[in-house]
Parts: structure tokens; sequence; C-alpha cells
């Protein structure tokens, strides 16, 4: 009796500080490490499938015809752990080595920031201004890519990490404008109010157009998304700053492009797609944690979806026309976007529908 | 009418609608192409493309008609075909020249098959014979007379291109061939086994005649009934027919004419001539059995002019 | 950094010295985006200065190599300078060859030709636009053109017997005849493509992203063509109305109907579009190619002189009547082995997908050329990027040279 008793105890104490503990469930679980890897094989696989679909052929099918493929991927993930690193000896090594990795644990970093129920025991950093710190840290990773091509010693290295500090000049700005509209328009930084006032079923991409797609398009821009797949665009630069790199850091590499997209993608879905709308946390971490993160990660993983599905229809942008679309087009509609934001508050459209007594 | 010259011009880019127009375009294009995708991609070695008749693929050597003229060999662009000498009979001073191939050199233009006078050389429609080493590849006068043996042709499932006009090719399963009763014709594959039918062969010549003359009555409504793809089944429902029994005779021909033993070189080179003549009119398909027949007799007083 | 990149001063190599600014990338042949071939590109910032075309990395001595061959084994050897273009790299050989045995072909051989060619043609531009979208980072351009090119492979398959190295015209005509049911295929594909190639206009050609990176890049006037010496859809693009089928038609050119589209804007994109013109007009010719094949009787489809010694077999191959032998195999007579083409001189140009092909082939009596020398349309283009690309920014480099539709092994032979 008493040895049942402890047994769940320690089970349910293991659960709840350790799995569960927020801190180590956002930043390793989900949406974490484990999620991010989970989704990048998912939706590389997806991408591939996708494309040959459009493309008049197959894709990943040879190595399980009866899953369509799937587990290509893990072939691939398990290829790349055996493969031979092999470091050219020019490059700086130091630097060389922790680049990758510092640009893959940046990338995860704003998953700290992002709540992902509306119960308070699983914030990881109990915080008012979740959107603003979140959106904030998810500028700190393009450094370490730059950092990458300078290490390696390469002209097409370095061409390519050239253009991707352009490219940051160039969605910077709009990233971040079109994702603090809705604090504009809700009057909050914090993302749980967010979520609750879209519970009424009214997301908020349906009320402001503008700055989802302006979200959409900034993030296809900060992951080399088609079409704006510069940096490492495989006809002129060979792997631009990832041309040095093989084995398990060009992994990390690919990887770390694919994490910043997901954890885009999650933001994206907090903000834009309800995060998870429509249904209301209870208590205990299964029904207070677990299910709404994976509500949260199934709507990131359908805007993660679109985003590969584009690489079927377009090309690849110049840089500099890269740089005239985000300055030109998208930076307007940003502030267009900002600016309906700003009208939505001033006519209380969210108090007008009864979802959420805001203050002012 | 000679051809005109005509200035075209770029279809302009418009404005801002046109560029939005555009962008939804190619993507609606994506999303058609998504949800109903047109793939015809051949599953290799699962499925393998059944070739027609006319394809280029290995070439197969017929002894008996070979009347060692050399034009092969000297037609071949890479030297890829050689003569070699073969005593016909024993003491014979004069030595009649054969072809042997190396398909380390071969590019499959065909120009062999297409010089010879009698018709000796033929192609088979497959050319997907992987070999383990360089040296396999250089084929004896024996080796030459074979078919090679098609291992796709084991596991593969046939299959057969067709043209269409919605989706550019459809990949169909090609037909197996129409009513093959005679136990000499055991192919649904292309490859003989070689043991196997020629210990059929001798019993299988003689009744060969009765199934091969219903064969080609068997064939006829066969070719009417399907006048879409008309030229590709009857002929590969025709080629492994006459290759097998056709083949038998000169594999038991070539275990005799071996240098060693000239002097039963003739005789079975008599021997399979009935036989040949009674399956001549299965590979004639029912017409021009007067004419294959002043063929055989071409090629038997050009054989024996290359002998003597 | 160019000084400063540890290059090594070997004995009688020239160094230079480059400007300050001058950063130099080998886009050299083991990239993704060269081709057989390197191009030395000095950039100024992002802004080429000075591109190099550094070509010959394929080269196989194939004008050496023919003298050592016979007038007939010639045929396959120059089909391989541009595999995909087969018939149309191999016809001005067969060509001035003819010329030199006083031979002319026939009317039906000369139509089955022209059918050959223009299939190779839109087989050969399908394979410039695939790998142009693919340097342009749109893989489905090229899953889609490579995929559309198996249609056509598959019909050159159909009438020769062979997918790509087709060896077809011979000396005197051809080598086959068409089937029974060419026609009814060659209208099935032809209905295909044109429906296709409205769906390429729709996802590459008039897609924004695309537009913008070829509008406006790599142009070269009039003028300009004309003074380098261009050939091919590349001239035509510049507004020059120069195609081979028009200033000396060959085959049966001067009797089918079609069109010679010309665009005057001079940039990459009227280059995409002329090749997308082009394929719209071999299409017609081959539909008008195939009805006058079928209403006109199976004769002539190779010359007499060479046909009047064969023997009865050869009339039964043809007729089908050997059933291991195929049908429509127009046998060739055993003079061909040892041919011997009477001395003498002779020209012969051709229109092939890249430019106009031209062979001189000089004969003195034996069984061997003495010399065959070859200008590819390849080699004609290739000296447009030297001039068209300094001035644009490095990512136009894929961009042009994927509109030049620049095939090395056909300039290097």
């Amino acid at each position: 009796m008493v040895e049942m008793v402890t047994a769940y105890v320690i089970w349910h104490d293991f659960l709840r500080y350790l799995i569960f503990y927020p801190p180590v469930y956002q930043f390793i679980i989900i949406p974490g490490l484990i999620a991010a890897l989970v989704v990048a094989i998912f939706i590389i696989w997806f991408e591939r499938k996708a494309a040959a679909r459009v493309q008049m052929r197959y894709g990943p099918y040879e190595i399980s015809p009866r899953t369509g493929g799937a587990t290509q991927l893990i072939a691939d993930l398990i290829r790349y752990s055996f493969q031979e690193i092999i470091v050219p000896r020019t490059v700086d090594a130091a630097i060389y080595f922790a680049a990758p990795v510092a640009a893959v644990i940046l990338s995860l970093m704003p998953l700290n920031a992002i709540p992902l129920t509306s119960n308070p025991a699983f914030w990881p950093i109990p915080m008012d201004y979740s959107l603003l710190v979140a959106v904030a840290l998810t500028t700190l990773s393009p450094i370490f890519v730059i950092v990458m091509a300078w290490a390696s010693n390469n002209k097409f290295s370095l061409i390519g990490g050239v253009r991707e500090s352009f490219i940051v000049t160039a969605y910077e700005l709009v990233a971040v404008l079109s994702m603090l509209s809705v604090a504009a328009s809700m009057s909050t930084f914090n993302l749980v109010d967010i979520v609750e006032a879209q519970s009424g079923g009214l997301w908020y991409g349906l009320l402001n157009p503008p700055a989802f797609l302006a979200a959409f398009i900034a993030t296809l821009m900060t992951t080399s998304g088609f079409p704006f797949e510069i940096p490492d665009a495989e006809s002129e630069i060979v792997a631009g700053p990832y041309t040095e790199y093989s084995g398990l850091m060009y992994g990390l590499d690919m990887g770390a492009a694919y994490i910043k997209r997901w954890v885009f993608s999650v933001l994206m879905a907090l903000v834009f797609l309800g995060g998870w709308a429509p249904y209301v946390p209870g208590t205990g971490f299964v029904l207070g944690y677990l299910v709404p993160s994976l509500i949260v990660s199934a709507k990131a993983l359908v805007i993660m979806a679109v985003m590969s599905f584009l690489r079927a229809v377009y090309g690849r942008y110049r840089i500099d026309q890269a740089l005239g679309v985000a300055w030109e087009i998208l930076i307007p509609l940003a502030m267009a976007a900002f600016g309906v934001g700003l009208a939505e508050a001033y006519f209380h459209v969210y108090a007008h529908l009864g979802v959420m007594a805001v203050a002012g | 009418m000679p051809a005109r010259p005509e200035i075209r011009e770029v279809p302009k880019r418009g404005i801002l609608g046109r560029v939005v127009a555009g962008n939804l375009e190619a993507l609606l294009l994506g999303v058609k192409y998504f949800l109903d995708p047109n793939r015809f991609t051949l599953m290799y070695p699962h499925e393998y493309i059944k070739l027609d008749t006319g394809y280029r693929g290995f070439i197969v050597l017929i002894y008996d008609k070979c009347i060692g003229c050399g034009s092969c060999a000297r037609i071949c662009p890479t030297r890829a075909m050689r003569m070699i000498f073969l005593p016909q009979k024993e003491g014979e001073r004069a030595r009649k020249k054969y072809p042997v191939i190396n398909y380390n050199r071969c590019v499959f233009c065909g120009y062999c098959v297409d010089i010879c006078p009698t018709e000796a050389l033929y192609h088979v429609p497959y050319h997907d014979i992987v070999y383990h080493s360089m040296q396999e590849l250089v084929l004896t006068l024996d080796e030459f007379q074979r078919e090679p043996d098609y291992a796709t042709a084991r596991e593969g499932i046939p299959v057969r291109y067709v043209f269409d006009e919605r989706r550019g090719l459809v990949k169909v399963k090609a037909e197996e061939k129409q009513a093959q009763p005679a136990p000499a014709q055991q192919p649904q594959k292309q490859a003989p086994s070689t043991p196997a039918p020629a210990q059929q062969a001798k019993p299988a010549a003689a009744p060969a005649p009765a199934p091969s003359q219903a064969q080609p009555q068997a064939q006829k409504p066969a070719e009417q009934q399907a006048p879409a793809q008309s030229t590709a089944p009857s002929q590969p429902a025709q080629q492994p027919a006459p290759s097998q029994p056709q083949a038998q005779p000169t594999a038991a021909q070539r275990t005799t004419s071996q240098p060693t033993q000239p002097a039963a070189a003739e005789q079975p080179a008599e021997q399979p001539k009935p036989a040949e003549q009674a399956q001549k009119p299965e590979r004639a398909q029912g017409k021009a059995q007067h004419t294959e027949d002043t063929g055989t007799q071409d090629t038997q007083s050009k054989s024996q002019e290359g002998g003597s | 950094m160019a000084e400063a990149s540890g290059a090594v001063a070997l004995p009688g190599m020239e160094v230079r010295q480059l400007e300050r600014n001058l950063y130099e990338v080998y886009i050299g042949p083991a990239h993704p985006g060269s081709g057989h071939m390197r191009i030395i590109v000095r950039v100024e910032g992002d802004v080429m200065v000075e591109v190099d075309p550094d070509i010959g990395f394929v080269h196989r001595t194939m004008e050496k190599l023919s003298e050592g061959r016979d007038w007939m084994k010639n045929i396959p050897l120059f089909e391989r300078m541009a595999i995909l273009d087969a018939c149309n790299v191999t016809l001005p050989y067969v060509e001035a060859v003819e010329k030199l045995l006083d031979v002319d072909p026939p009317e039906r051989a000369k139509y089955l030709r022209t059918l050959l060619c223009e299939i190779n043609r839109v087989a050969s531009h399908l394979y410039g636009f695939g790998i142009f979208g693919v340097f342009l980072g749109h893989s489905t351009l090229y899953m889609w053109a490579f995929g559309d090119r198996e249609i056509f492979v598959e019909l050159a398959e159909k009438l020769t017997g062979a997918r790509l190295t087709h060896s077809y015209p011979m000396f005197g005509g051809v080598r086959r005849d068409m089937p029974d049911d060419f026609g009814k295929h060659v209208r099935k594909a032809t209905a295909y493509m044109r429906r296709r190639l409205d769906e390429y206009a729709k996802i590459f050609l008039n897609n924004p992203n695309i537009r913008s990176r070829l509008e406006g890049v790599g142009v070269i006037p009039k003028g300009r063509a004309v003074e380098m010496g261009l050939a091919g859809p590349n001239v035509r693009a510049s507004g020059v109305k120069y195609d081979v089928r028009l200033a000396e038609p060959y085959e049966a050119y001067d009797r089918v109907d079609f069109e010679i589209p010309v665009y005057e804007e001079g940039d990459s994109l009227a280059r995409a579009w002329q090749r997308v013109d082009e394929i719209r007009q071999s299409l017609s010719i081959m539909e008008q190619a195939v009805d006058w094949l079928e209403k006109h009787p199976r004769e002539g489809f190779i010359h007499e002189k060479f046909w009047k010694t064969a023997p009865p077999i050869y009339k039964q191959v043809y007729a089908g009547a050997v059933p291991y032998a195929g049908k429509y195999r127009v046998k060739m007579i055993p003079l061909y082995a040892s041919l011997r083409v009477p001395a003498g001189r002779s020209f012969a140009r051709v229109e092939s997908g890249r430019g106009e092909i031209t062979y001189y082939v000089e004969s003195d009596g034996k069984d061997t050329p003495y010399r065959v020398r070859v200008v590819s349309g390849s080699f004609r283009n290739v000296i447009a990027f030297k001039y068209a690309m300094p001035g644009h920014r490095l990512a136009d480099l894929p961009a042009i040279y994927g509109s030049f539709d620049y095939f090395p092994p056909e300039w290097d032979r």
C-alpha cells in the first residue's frame, strides 16, 4: 500500500517536475528540440512528397512503399549521424564548430517565452510581455550564420554570408511590425490574453490579413524558403554559408533553418490562428498542457506545410530583388497592418464582438 | 512554301493587378497538380518496359544464316565486332568466319544488324543486362548465339507506355502473348534458360507445327481486336515464340560445331533444317511463306558457297 | 583578399595583378550551376566586371577521330557531340557527303529526316528549359521539362529504335520508315505538348518571381548580336531574322509551312519565349510531315543507288516478313562498309536546337575523310558570355547562362 502510493507519487513528481516542468517541456519536448526535430523530419518528407506530386514524380518511395517513403528521413538522419565530418584545414576551427550549435540554440530560445496554455501553472516564465520577448529573441540567430560563413574561409560561403546579412535587414522590420500589430489591436503583449481573445472563433488572421501575409512572407525570407532561398542558393553559390560543412554539422545547419521556421510558425499559430483557441485548457498536465500544446503544434504544422508547398511553384529571387520586395512592398504592407491594428483598437472591434473586455 | 519570319512580342508585364494574378495563377496550377498529379515514373526493377521488336537492344547471331562476309565487323563504328575463324570440316583448308562481339565497345547503333545481307543478326528488345566483370562482356561465339538472360523479366511486371492527350504518357501493363499452348514457348519471359528448352525443343519440334498453324489464326483476330495497340502486342507475342525454338536448333548446333568436332558440324546443320522449315510458318505469321522458303534457299546456297 | 588567396606562381605562369576591389570567383566544373565548363568571374561587390568562359573540359578530339574512321562510322561519332539533338548534328555531315557522292535523297527520306529533326528540336529545347529552370531554383520546370521530354524521346524510339542515339540519317536516305500508327502517336503528343506549353507559361514565364529575374537581364541588342556572330534562338530573340531553314532550306523545309518567331527585346525572357514559340512551330512541322508521310506511298526512303542491288531479303525485312527483324527497316547494302567518296570538298549547314551547325568535309577519294570541320551553334554562342554578362549581378549569371542554352559537349566536341 505504501509502495503503491510512493510509486504513484514518484511517477507524478517525475512527470510534474521533470517532463512537464515548463522550462524543460518548452525548450526540449514540445515545441522544443524534440518536437522541432520530429516536425523537421516530417516537414522535409512532406516537402519532398508535395513537390514530387506537382513535379510528375513520386518523391521518396522505394525505401518503404507502403508508407510512402516516410522512413526515408530516418535513413537520412542516420546517414548524417554516421557520416564523417570533414573539417577543412583552412577554417577557423573553434568558431566553425561553435556557430551551428549556437545557431540551433538561439533558434530555440524564443520558445522559453511562449506560453502554450492558459493554465498559469504551466507557463515557462510568467510574463506580461511574452509576445515582445519572443519576437525580440527571434532576431538573435542570424548572426551565427554570418559567423559560419566567415569561419569557412571559402569564397562561396562569404558571398552567402553577405547575402544572409542583407536579407536580415530586409525581413527584420517586417516580421516585428506584423507580429506586433496584434498588440496594437488588442492592447496587450501577453500571448495568453491574445489567444483568449480569439477563443470566440474569430481568429486574428481573418481580422488583419495584411499582418498575416506580411508575417508569412517574412518567415519565408528568414528561413530560406522559396522564393527567398537566397543565402543557400544552390546553383549560384553551391550551399552558401553551409558549403564547408559535412555530416552532422550540415544536419545541424539545416536543422537550424527548419527550427527557426518552426518557432516562427508556432508564434504565428498563436497570434494569427488562434493558438489553442476552441479548446479551454483544464487542470493537470494532460488536459492543461499536453493537449493545448498539441493543438498549437498542429496549427503550426499546417503553416509550415504551406511554406513547403511553395517550393514547387516559385523560383529564387535575386538578393537585390528580395530587398526590393521587402522595402517596397512588405514594409508598407506591415505598416498598413499595424495601422489596421490600431484602427481596430480605436473602434473597439474586439470589445464590440463581446469577446474580451479591453482596458481602454 | 518557305518559312516566314514573324515578329513577336513578349507578353507585357502589367500593373500590380497582373502581378497578383500571375502569382495566383502559378499557385493554382501548383495546387491543381498537387491534387491530381500526373506521374508515370517507372518503378524499375519492379516494373520494366516491354519494348517493341524494333528496339535496338542486345544483338544475337543466327549461326546457320551467317555466311561469314564480315560486313558487320567492317561497318561497326566502335570495332566491337570481330570475325574469328572456325574450321568447317576436318582437313578443309578454307575456314569460315563468324562474328563475335565485345559489348564493352558496342553502342547499339544497329549498323551490323542492318548491313547483314542474310539477316543473321537480330536485336532483342532489351538492354539492361548486368555483368560482373568486363571480361564477361566479351562474348564467345556460343554466347553470341544465345539471347542474354533477362533477369528483370523474371521478377518484374512488364509495362508499356501509351501516348495520351491528357497525360502525355500512361503506363499500362503490357499484354502477354495470346494463347501460347506450345510447350516450347514458355516464356512470358523473354529469356530462355537454355538447358530446359533445349530438352523440350526436339520433342516439341514435332508438335510445333500443329499449334503454330493455330497460332497465326489466333493472332489475326487478336490483332483486329486490339487496333489501338496494334503493333506492340503482336510483335512481342511473336518474338519470343520464334526465338526460342529457333535458338534451340542453333544451340544444339553450338554444342556440336566446336572446332574439335568439325565432322559433326554438317550433320546437325542438316538436321534442324527440317525442324526449322516446319517452324518457319509460325514465324511468318501465315503470310509470305513462299518468300521465306526462297530466303532459306538463298542462305543455304550462300552457306554452301561460304563453306566450300 | 584577391592577392592573399595563397596563389602559387609556377614557372612559366603569368601572374596578373588584380585590381584591389575585384573578387575572383571560379564557377568551376564541379559546381551545381556551371555545366561542363568553368566560368571565371571577377566581381566588384555583387556586380560582375569580367566574365571569362573557360571551356574545353569535354574535348574528345572528334574531328581527329573522324579522320581514322570510315565515312559511315562517323555518323555515330558525330552524334555524340550533342546527343540530345542527334539528328540535327549528324544531318549536315550526311548532307555534305551526299553532295560529294552526288546523291539526292528522295522525298520520303527528306520528310522522315525532317520529322526526326523536329522531334529532336523539341526534345533539345525542353532540355534547355529544364536546365534553365534548375539554374533559377525552379525545380518544377526542371521536372516538367524532362518529364515531357520523355514523350518525344519515346516517339523517337518508336521511329528509330533507340531513345537518344538515333544514328538515323544515312547516305542516300534514312534507316527506318515510319511505323504504321505513328501518326496517331504524333498527334497525341503534339496536342499534349501544346497544352503543356501554356502551363509552362503560367508557372514559369508569367510567374512574377521568374519574370523579374529574366526581364531586362542579359540584353543583347541587334547590332551586337550580329557583330558577335551569335546563332540560333539567341540571335532570333535579338531581332535578327536569320534561320538556316529560311536562308537555305534543306530537306523538306521548303515544303512545310511554318513561321520563324523573332523577338526584338533581346533579354533572357525573350530567349525563353523564343524557345517556347519554336517548340510550337516544331509541333506544327511534325504534324505536317506526318500527314504527308501517311498520305504518300511507302517508297523512296532511300536513294536508288543504294537499294537497287539489294537482295530480296531486304525487301522482305522492310515489309515485315521476317518477324524477328522488325518492320520498315531499311537495310544497308554492303557498299556502305567500304564506301569510297569521290575527292572534293563540300559544306553543309543545318539549324540545330542551339544554332547553325556547319560541316566542312574534305575527301581525297579514300574510304576515310581527309578532314571534317564542325562549327556548332554553341560555339558561336559562347562568346556572348563575355560580353552580355558584365554589368549584371552575380545572381544573373545562371539566368543568362540558362537562357543561352549552351551545351558544352557541342562546342568542345
